[in-house]
């Protein structure tokens, strides 16, 4: 057996600004847990299931099992994984949480003494302390747990979290482990089996889950196919359909050779009007480029026409110097004096103005200039006009073309379209012909395969039911070298609670089943069997639905106990409960008050504390708990060892009115207890 | 079709097509019997056919008018008629010239010569001289037939009135109002509409619900209508 | 803006109260405003006329020019003293004038023929040339004698092409009418190859070529018909559509008239001339196209009647065109099919001593618009500006 276990003992709750938990005087919350037993003690609605939340969510933060609530007996994924939006305690106050919103746990594992801050908000970890220095290697939530887990001595942080969530907490969210054979087993694994053996089992059983679930996804995939191709086998028509099919599908296959015939024509229409409408677009093309050019030049035999028209400087010197030298005079100023003839006959000489001086450029004489007649001009423009009417004939050609077009061109996609049809058409028709033998044998093979293949997994998957079983073998026998000691305990706070001999077994009787299609296995677990009460006849065993309700609870609890017990006999430990509506009548009451006493006394070391929250529901209960009830409902002397905690006080009051009445009935619980 | 031996830069050509818009435009003052036309006449005959031309399927010159206080000014004009007056083929009378400082002012009248009109039927032997010359033409006798109708009886130095009727033209004044210093025919080259435009269109599509015309009548309705307006 | 308040209706109808709406070749609305002159001058001096004196002979000749100030077209002698014209004035009636196309300028130059036409004949064929355009206009005979440019002054004196003026009550035409007024035009001016209009139409050439239409014959069919008109309704009715280019291939002349009602009505002409060069199919389609021309205006404007008058000039008119006529009256246009006589082609010249009369015998008229075409056969006086001979 392995080491003993040292499981987190609370010590001391303290919350900050936050309005659930005001406080007595608005300061904040601050809970003490000695040891012995403490009561939370309030009405509905005043928050006792949420603070037990959030003595939990210390230990454990924002985490989770991976695939959620599945049966602890039955898990092959052993993960967590940190809830990143986690606002359950955010939720449940109207304001907004900002970080002064905090929660401080103190508590022991073992000798050491931890200190850890959460934000409430989220939960993230504020700090966490050892002795009272931080511990700067706990960063995160994980590194947190697995410090946690390896404090405690469990082998992960999973396992940490099981155990102190479901072991050590006894809330509205607990799952029996008593009445589970298997989750007793996982329990035994946790706590104290060969850590070796612990993994081959898991293993294994990891192993065995992923082969069944293949085995079965395939097997049915197998079964579906199988079933289809019989199917299409069986609804191969009979001769005389067959050549009413085949009669169909040669007029199909005529229509369809047609549609493509008639395709083939429009689009060889459509084509060839493409490749006429492309000709003309470069016919255009050219006329335009032809007709910029032929303007152009146009343009420049315009003007030179117009130059060699008009008179030349040349000219008009020739004028001016024919008015000068003819005697007629100049013609502007009507002198006759020739003196001037030779200045003017310098200045153009020099190709300068006559009248400014200013040197000339450009046309000079008009011997370089080509004599343009009038006809070659015309000649041109009327080249430029026959050309622009060319162009609009051809333009108007083109888009009557273009018109024929697009009409062709929705022909052509009616065509496309039946010719798409009648494809479709035949191909129907065709596919309801029986499949040749070649495509049916190869899916037949296929099948085959699968099959030889599924055979494999089957095999593979009996061995390792197999394997599976020797580990739970191995671990029975590990189990049966402490099974005493357990069987001692349990049979203890059992007949604490039941007031009856109990007779605890042990033994694999319960079969539970490895995988779907793996067969069973006997789970190693422990069971409880009594006389009945009307005869003496063997001892039946008690099974979760041959008990009551609050019965099945607290036998359960017992063996939380128990198991809390053997786990850590030499540690301290705590153990949270969220007390049971009262289903059980008052007897039932005062004997579960007193199995929870006797889980925690007080004056003994190592320290034991148990917290309870119970209702104030006009029964007994707080005051048994308290231990100022014996176990007949007597009231006893105070005894140590018993704190009681009035929630109202501390909380958020939303209902005074109720408060105030339920205030009335404590008072008088307790008076009357106190007397 | 022989190819001119050179090419004639682009202001040249310009200024050889306004030499030719300008003595076509006298000659044609001439056959229709307006005679001579005096210098502030002249530009805004020559602004009033840049305004309409497109009406006969003719694209106008790129000169623009400057605006001066004598009405607007061409300085192209100036120099295209310096050259033609300086050749003989465009007779000139009455000169002076103005004081301003910006502007070659000048006032005088231009006319028809012998040699002037010979030359202008030279221009005239191609497509485009003969549609311009047209085009021309038949504004010249839309001012008279139009402008003048009521003068006719008057001597010839009366006929002053001219003006009067060709600075109501509507893209005249559009250009008038607006700001600065250059006078616009056609707001951008794309636009190729201008009011005078516009308006003759208007009068066109009247006309033609009422009887058979031609553009000549619908340019001279245009002219009695702004010689109404300037009496 | 400015636009609206200068184009309003009321002052648009005002406006265009009293157009001359003269149309045609330039030519041709020199002829017209003569006629519209003639017409106000019988008006104004209707009771001188009506009293008898005007004499049968008195004669006025006016001349074309662009210029009647720098280029009167007369000798230098006689444009020694010219007299300026106001025409509004409706004095002008003798002597010899020369006049701008509108007749806004005119300038007298011969105060008057003392001699009375005979005179005016003789000073035509002395002192002008066959290329000026000028009319004699026969003030006591309700005539006007148009000389189209280019044709002969002989052939011209012996038979001149005619513009009666007599104005027809505008509200008593009828399409019946005009069909009428259209035969008796075709008689006079199409009918045979030296028909007044006809002789502008034809290039006769030497043996062997036979004789060809000029460019554009339609042209010359249009110009003359609606100065025909002009005499007879002045400025009511008929105009060319200057604008339509002949590549089109239209040619029409509109007759527009208000009937009693004050109705507005339209008659279309559309006029085609058939060319002898080619052939019939080519031929048939032109006269096809030209009831559907005429079919079209139909149905643009309010028309009571549209006329396709062909005038048939081909060499051989004995070939009939039967769908013609269905064809015409399924579309609902009267068919005036006019056949013109072709030119025989001169005789071909046995050298003679040295004379050359090509020059007067082979006219080559050119209508303003038509494209100068180079003569391929005998050279003839040079064609170039439409100055006379003796400018100064």
């Amino acid at each position: 057996m392995r080491a003993k276990i040292k499981l987190p003992v609370m010590r001391r709750l303290s919350i900050r600004n936050y309005s659930l938990y005001p406080g007595a005087n608005g300061q904040g919350l601050d809970l003490e847990f000695p040891s012995g037993v403490t009561v939370l003690a309030g009405i509905n609605g005043v928050g006792k299931t949420t603070l037990l939340n959030l003595l939990m969510r210390m230990l454990l933060g924002p985490t989770e099992r991976g695939k959620g609530d599945r049966d602890l007996g039955r898990v092959s994924q052993r993960e967590l994984v940190i809830e990143r939006n986690f606002s359950f305690f955010a939720d449940r106050v109207p304001e907004k949480l900002d970080d002064n919103a905090t929660a401080t746990l103190e508590y022991l594992i073992g000798e050491r003494e931890y200190i850890v801050t959460r934000y409430l908000k989220t939960m993230e970890l504020k700090s966490v302390k050892l002795r009272g220095r931080t511990i700067s290697s706990i960063t995160t939530e994980l590194d947190f747990g697995k410090e946690m887990a390896r404090q405690a001595g469990l082998p992960t942080h999973y396992d940490f979290h099981v155990v102190v969530r479901f072991l050590q907490f006894f809330t509205e969210e607990r799952q029996p482990i008593l009445w589970s054979a298997a989750t007793q087993y996982e329990f035994f694994k946790t706590l104290f089996l060969d850590l070796a053996l612990t993994k081959e089992t898991d293993d294994t059983f990891r192993q065995i889950q992923r082969i069944d679930s293949d085995y079965r996804n395939r097997l049915n995939q197998l079964n579906l196919r199988t079933e289809r191709l019989k199917e299409a086998k069986a609804k191969t028509p009979m001769a005389a359909d067959l050549a009413a099919l085949h009669a169909q599908i040669d007029a199909a296959t005529m229509a369809s050779e047609e549609a493509g015939v008639k395709y083939a024509e429009e689009r060889e229409i459509v084509d060839s009007l493409q490749l006429r409408a492309r000709e003309l677009d470069n016919e255009l093309n050219q006329f335009e480029g032809t007709l910029a050019d032929l303007e152009d030049e146009l343009e420049n035999a315009d003007a030179a026409f117009v130059a060699q028209a008009l008179p030349s400087l040349g000219d008009k010197a020739k004028f001016l110097m024919a008015g000068l030298s003819s005697g007629q005079g100049c013609f502007v100023c009507g002198n006759r004096h020739k003196g001037q003839l030779e200045t003017v006959q310098k200045q153009l000489k020099g190709g300068h103005c006559f009248v400014c001086e200013h040197p000339i450029v450009g046309r000079g004489t008009g011997a370089k200039v080509q004599p343009l007649a009038a006809a070659q001009v015309r000649s041109l423009e009327q080249r430029i006009n026959r050309l622009v009417a060319q162009t609009k004939q051809t333009e108007s050609v083109r888009d009557a073309l273009h018109r024929e077009l697009s009409a062709k061109l929705q022909t052509l996609r009616a065509a496309a379209a039946f010719q798409s049809q009648t494809a479709i058409n035949l191909a129907t028709l065709q596919a309801r012909l029986p499949a040749l033998g070649d495509a049916s044998s190869t899916l037949e093979a296929e099948l085959v395969a699968e099959e030889a293949a599924l055979k494999v997994l089957k095999d593979d998957r009996k061995k390792l039911a197999e394997d599976y079983r020797e580990q739970i073998r191995l671990g029975r026998v590990e189990i049966e070298g402490f099974k005493e000691k357990l069987r001692a305990t349990l049979t203890r706070y059992a007949e604490a609670f039941l007031q009856e001999k109990v007779d605890v077994r042990f033994g694999a009787q319960d079969k539970v089943k490895i995988a779907t299609g793996a067969g069973q296995v006997g789970m190693p677990s422990f069971s409880i069997a009594m006389t009945s009460s009307t005869h003496q006849a063997p001892k039946e065993r008690l099974r979760s639905d041959n008990v009551s309700e609050s019965q099945k609870e607290f036998l359960d609890l017992a063996f939380r106990v128990t198991l809390l017990d053997m786990a850590c006999a030499d540690g301290a430990k705590s153990l949270i409960i969220e007390t049971p509506e009262a289903s059980l009548d008052s007897w039932f009451m005062l004997r579960a008050a007193a199995l929870m006493r006797q889980f925690a006394p007080a004056d003994q070391a190592p320290m034991r504390n148990l917290i309870a929250t119970s209702n104030l529901n006009g029964t007994d209960m707080i005051p048994a708990l308290l231990g100022q009830l014996d176990k007949n409902g007597k009231v006893k002397h105070k005894t140590n060892g018993a704190n009681l905690v009035d929630l109202m006080k501390l909380t958020a009051s939303s209902n005074t009115l109720k408060e105030g009445a339920a205030r009335t009935r404590l008072e008088q619980e307790l008076r009357r207890v106190n007397g | 079709m022989v190819r001119i031996s050179q090419s004639i830069p682009k202001g040249e050509r310009e200024k050889l097509q306004f030499s030719r818009w300008v003595l076509l435009i006298i000659n044609a003052a001439e056959a229709a019997g307006i005679g001579r036309l005096s210098r502030k006449q002249l530009h805004l005959l020559l602004f009033l056919s840049f305004a309409s031309c497109r009406f006969y399927g003719i694209a106008p010159l790129r000169q623009r008018a400057r605006r001066t206080e004598q009405g607007p000014y061409y300085r192209a004009a100036h120099i295209a008629l310096g050259g033609l007056a300086l050749s003989g083929l465009v007779e000139v009378s009455e000169f002076s010239s103005h004081r301003s400082t910006e502007h070659l002012q000048f006032e005088g009248h231009f006319g028809a010569t012998v040699s002037g009109l010979k030359v202008g039927r030279v221009l005239r032997s191609t497509h485009r001289g003969e549609a311009l010359y047209a085009f021309l033409l038949d504004l010249c006798l839309s001012v008279v037939e139009g402008a003048w109708h009521d003068d006719r009886a008057h001597k010839r130095s009366e006929r002053r009135s001219l003006e009067r009727a060709f600075e109501q033209d509507l893209t005249y004044r559009t250009a008038l109002n607006r700001p600065g210093k250059v006078l616009f025919v056609e707001e951008n080259p794309d636009d190729q509409e201008t009011p005078t435009l516009a308006g003759l269109r208007k009068i066109r599509q009247f006309l033609d619900a009422k009887i058979s015309v031609n553009r000549r009548d619908v340019l001279t309705v245009y002219q009695r209508l702004l010689m109404k307006k300037a009496a | 803006m400015a636009g609206e308040q200068l184009i309003n209706t009321q002052d648009m109808a005002d406006a265009a109260s009293d157009l001359s709406l003269v149309s045609g070749t330039p030519q041709e609305r020199f002829f017209q405003s003569l006629v519209d002159y003639f017409i106000d001058w019988s008006v104004v001096n209707g009771a001188y006329i009506a009293a008898g004196q005007v004499k049968s002979d008195q004669a006025l000749l006016v001349i074309y020019s662009e210029s009647p100030r720098l280029e009167p077209g007369l000798p230098a002698l006689l444009c020694a003293d010219p007299e300026e014209v106001f025409l509004s004035l409706c004095t002008l009636s003798d002597g010899v004038a020369v006049a701008s196309m509108n007749l806004a300028e005119v300038y007298q130059h011969v105060p008057n023929f003392t001699k009375g036409a005979g005179e005016a004949m003789k000073f035509v064929r002395s002192h002008l040339c066959a290329d000026q355009t000028f009319a004699l206009l026969m003030m006591g005979q309700n005539r006007v004698l148009v000389h189209d440019q280019g044709v002969p002054l002989d052939e011209w004196i012996k038979e001149p092409r005619v513009i009666k003026v007599q104005l027809v009550d505008e509200s008593a035409i009828t399409p019946e009418l005009i069909e009428k007024q259209l035969d008796e035009f075709h008689n006079q001016a199409m009918a045979t190859h030296r028909g007044t209009i006809a002789r502008l139409m034809w290039k006769i050439e030497e043996e062997p070529t036979l004789s060809i239409l000029r460019e554009a014959p339609e042209l010359h069919v249009q110009s003359g018909l609606v100065t025909y008109f002009r005499g007879l309704y002045r400025h009511k009715v008929a105009n060319v559509d200057e604008e339509i280019p002949l590549t089109e291939g239209r040619v029409d002349v509109r007759i527009c008239r208000f009937d009693r009602s004050n109705e507005r009505f339209f008659t279309m002409i559309e006029l085609k001339v058939l060319d002898p060069r080619s052939n019939d199919a080519k031929n048939l389609a032109w006269a096809h196209k030209g009831i559907q021309q005429a079919h079209d205006y139909k149905k643009t404007v309010q028309t009571d009647s549209a006329f396709a008058c062909i005038f048939d000039a081909r060499r051989d008119q004995s070939v009939l065109m039967p769908g013609l006529q269905a064809d015409a009256e399924d579309k609902g246009v009267v068919l005036k099919l006019h056949p013109m006589a072709v030119p025989p082609p001169r005789k071909a010249k046995k050298l003679r001593t040295g004379l050359m009369v090509a020059s007067t015998v082979d006219p080559t008229p050119t209508i303003k618009k038509a494209k100068r075409t180079s003569s391929n056969t005998t050279p003839k006086a040079p064609r170039t500006a439409k100055v006379p001979k003796k400018a100064a």
